[in-house]
């Protein structure tokens, strides 16, 4: 119990990267990061910390920095996701993107124009294509970013970050696609 | 070609999905379930302004489509199509009643408290309304761009 007690509280909510201290020892916002280490670490977090596991007496609710399941959970879900983890970094960063960059016309075409056709496919065919174009697009977007970071080059990592942003739009849309396609076969 | 007005399920889910199992307001719904004005208008027409916005922050497009009597300056069409949560559709769509037979200096002064109150958008929603707003904005610049290009001739 001891152990737990300890273990709850004493880490310091710095930021979210500091919550996984094997994964990241420098508690560092890095945009490049070891999945596998994270979840692991998670999982033995999680172990220690779940509802299931903690006796509620040992949980002080009063104490904000006591490490819970939910907070874990939270900042795991925000790390593991690489367009959620790049805008935690710049959030983290104070980084805000200019007017110009956000009202890029050229992107937002692009964007509409996609979801249009595949508000007007009927075509499984199709919508596997604009789903293979898409997950492409995102990649190429992550390994971008990634780059950006390295150089600490904000400036391009909040601009695809924003562009990751809306393809990651079309992704969901791409899926309710999917998922309705399925039920009228079914 | 006018699209249909009928939207599929899947535009409430996307990005907004966790904030739509929150419960909207019944006029976001009536917008959501029977939107005003979809579709689109003849954006090389020299009448035709279009503004083209998005949400970075949850990945939402708005196309919004102003038709404009050249004499007069009243606004006498318009169109949306909006990709996004509830509550950016419905704005996007009680934009269009609003601006509809408005003349431009008129519609250029809407402003998204205004939206966001007819429709009580919570406040994580309120960028949905200043979507709306961007969206009018934009369209009538284009419009008047437009307009400057064709009187400069």
């Amino acid at each position: 119990m001891q152990r737990i007690q300890r273990l709850t509280t004493r880490r310091w909510l710095s930021n979210f990267y500091a919550l996984f201290p094997k994964t990241f020892p420098n508690a560092n916002p890095t945009f490049k990061i070891d999945q596998a280490k994270l979840r692991k670490e998670y999982r033995s977090l999680q172990a220690i910390v779940h509802p299931d596991v903690q006796e509620a007496s040992s949980i002080d609710p009063t104490n904000a920095e006591n490490l819970t399941s939910a907070s874990l959970n939270k900042a795991y879900t925000t790390l593991k996701d690489p367009l959620k983890r790049s805008e935690y970094i710049l959030k983290l960063k104070n980084f805000k993107l200019s007017p110009e960059a956000l009202s890029n016309q050229s992107l937002l075409m692009e964007v509409m124009e996609t979801h249009e056709i595949l508000q007007n496919c009927d075509d499984k065919n199709e919508a596997d294509q604009i789903n293979e174009i898409n997950s492409k697009r995102i990649n190429q977007l992550i390994e971008k970013i990634d780059i950006a970071y390295k150089d600490n080059d904000f400036e391009n990592a909040a601009k695809w970050t924003t562009e990751l942003r809306y393809w990651k739009g079309i992704e969901a849309a791409i899926k309710d696609w999917q998922l309705e396609y399925l039920e009228n076969q079914g | 070609m006018l699209t249909s007005t009928v939207f599929k399920p899947s535009v409430l889910k996307g990005p907004g999905m966790m904030l739509a199992r929150r419960a909207y307001h019944p006029r976001v719904i009536e917008h959501y379930t029977r939107p005003r004005n979809v579709g689109s208008l003849d954006r090389h027409s020299p009448s035709v302004g279009t503004g083209l916005v998005g949400a970075p922050a949850c990945g939402d497009v708005m196309r919004l489509q102003i038709q404009v009597d050249d004499r007069t300056g009243v606004i006498e069409n318009v169109k949306f199509k909006t990709f996004g949560c509830g509550s950016a559709i419905a704005s996007s769509s009680y934009v269009t009643e609003l601006v509809k037979g408005k003349r431009l200096d008129e519609a250029a002064r809407i402003k998204n408290t205004e939206i966001a109150a007819h429709l009580s958008l919570p406040p994580v929603k309120l960028h949905c309304s200043m979507l709306a707003e961007d969206a009018i904005k934009a369209a009538i610049a284009d419009y008047r761009a437009k307009r400057a290009a064709t009187v400069l001739k």
